[in-house]
């Protein structure tokens, strides 16, 4: 096995861990750097990304880089998935307190005019469905 | 005791047609009144149908509880007009938000007893008792409804949305261990105590699965009761597809593996 490809190994299986236990907004922010710093550096001196790709078994720089990039793309599509599931969350806590706030309580049938205009059926159906169920 | 007349109704409407069977009934159960249980209803642009499946709920005396979850139609002038507590999201979150939201509320309200219940008219308001007698004998702390439980549940059961079923019945096994035979149907009915421990954090789909996990991370105990679920063409048009049922997927495995807080 080459020696990029236990990297590669084990810089996914760190990702995963990464996520599924120790992230932290501190940690966040320091892999963030670090993938930029180490994007501007490669850019910047390629004999460098050269003599490490030749290190790690592969044969070009770029080829390196490309590998690289992946695990940073992986990386950063948790981590994005990860921040918009935490806004959601807090989305609908607050949400839900606007709904708490103005409920409407019950109040006995009258002859109010029915002034609602509900579309027969499969209008409704079609539309624009976000919440499905079984 | 209640006084019943039992007749079996088709109630027409151009859409829906509902085959329940409609008792005519002042429910008490073991001598309390029925307004200490509380129908949660999480609707969602269902206004054409939201009257009739609230009318044999409020006419059976339970408190019922319609969350409009952001609906763009005329849902929330439908429930100006009802006798039932109304609640609107904001923004549309999805049926797991309105649920938590509707039985955080209904909670707040001292309920006794909380029951999930569709709003569009898939499920019978007859149904509810059955739902409930495990759990005031004290034999259960959560009751799910199953349309597989009896041949004639079953049978009515599209075929397209039965073997989706069966497949998302495995699924939930492998995720939750709680071999139960009917998965994502909504009908259920808990004690107010089971229902604060089973604080719902999955907004849309996968709301049913991790009621799942709740149940069996609280150790709650847990029976089913045939139900009948009413395929009408209206609710067929909706549904889960194959597409939405990866999404659940994704969502549980996402929830399993990464945190976010």
């Amino acid at each position: 096995m080459a020696l990029i490809q236990i990297f590669l190994l084990v810089m996914s299986f760190a990702v995963l861990f990464y996520f599924s236990r120790f992230r932290s907004r501190a940690l966040d922010r320091l892999a963030v750097t670090l993938i930029s710093m180490i994007a501007v550096v490669m850019i910047l001196f390629p004999t460098w990304t050269t003599h490490l790709a030749n290190l790690l078994g592969v044969g070009r720089g770029t080829d390196l880089l490309v590998y690289l990039g992946f695990v940073a793309a992986a990386f950063l599509s948790v981590l994005f998935y990860a921040k918009s599931r935490d806004t959601e969350e807090r989305l609908t806590e607050v949400a839900r307190a606007v709904a708490l706030l103005q409920v409407r309580m019950p109040t006995l049938a009258t002859d109010t005019q029915q002034t609602t205009h509900c579309p027969e059926g499969t209008d409704s159906a079609v539309g624009n469905q976000e919440d499905q169920r079984a | 005791m209640d006084r019943r007349t039992l007749t079996e109704a088709r109630v027409d409407h151009p859409l829906v047609t509902v085959n329940c069977e409609v008792e005519h009934v002042t429910r008490t159960f073991a001598d309390r009144p029925a307004s200490e249980v509380f129908v949660v209803v999480a609707a969602y642009n269902e206004c054409s149908v939201l009257a009739e499946t609230l009318a044999p709920l409020v006419a059976s005396g339970y408190s019922t509880v319609v969350v409009d979850d952001g609906s763009s139609d005329d849902s929330w002038s439908v429930l100006q007009n009802l006798p039932v507590y109304a609640l609107r999201h904001p923004t549309n979150l999805g049926q797991g938000a309105a649920l938590q939201t509707g039985v955080e509320f209904a909670l707040s309200r001292g309920a006794r007893y909380i029951v999930h219940f569709d709003a569009d008219g898939q499920h019978c308001e007859s149904g509810i008792p059955s739902l409930l007698a495990p759990l005031w004998t004290g034999e259960a702390d959560i009751v799910f409804g199953s349309r597989f439980l009896r041949r004639e549940d079953t049978r009515q059961i599209p075929w397209q949305r039965n073997l989706l079923l069966r497949v998302a019945i495995s699924v939930n096994y492998l995720f939750t261990g709680l071999r139960l035979t009917d998965a994502h149907n909504g009908f259920r009915a808990m004690t107010a105590s089971a229902a604060g421990l089973i604080r719902i954090r999955e907004n849309r789909s996968a709301h049913a699965t991790e009621i799942l996990t709740l149940v069996r991370k609280h150790r709650l105990r847990v029976t089913e009761r045939p139900t009948t679920v009413i395929y009408t063409s209206y609710s067929r048009a909706k549904g889960q597809r194959g597409l939405a049922a990866f999404g659940i997927l994704f969502d549980l495995l996402m929830r399993r593996f990464v945190r976010w807080h």
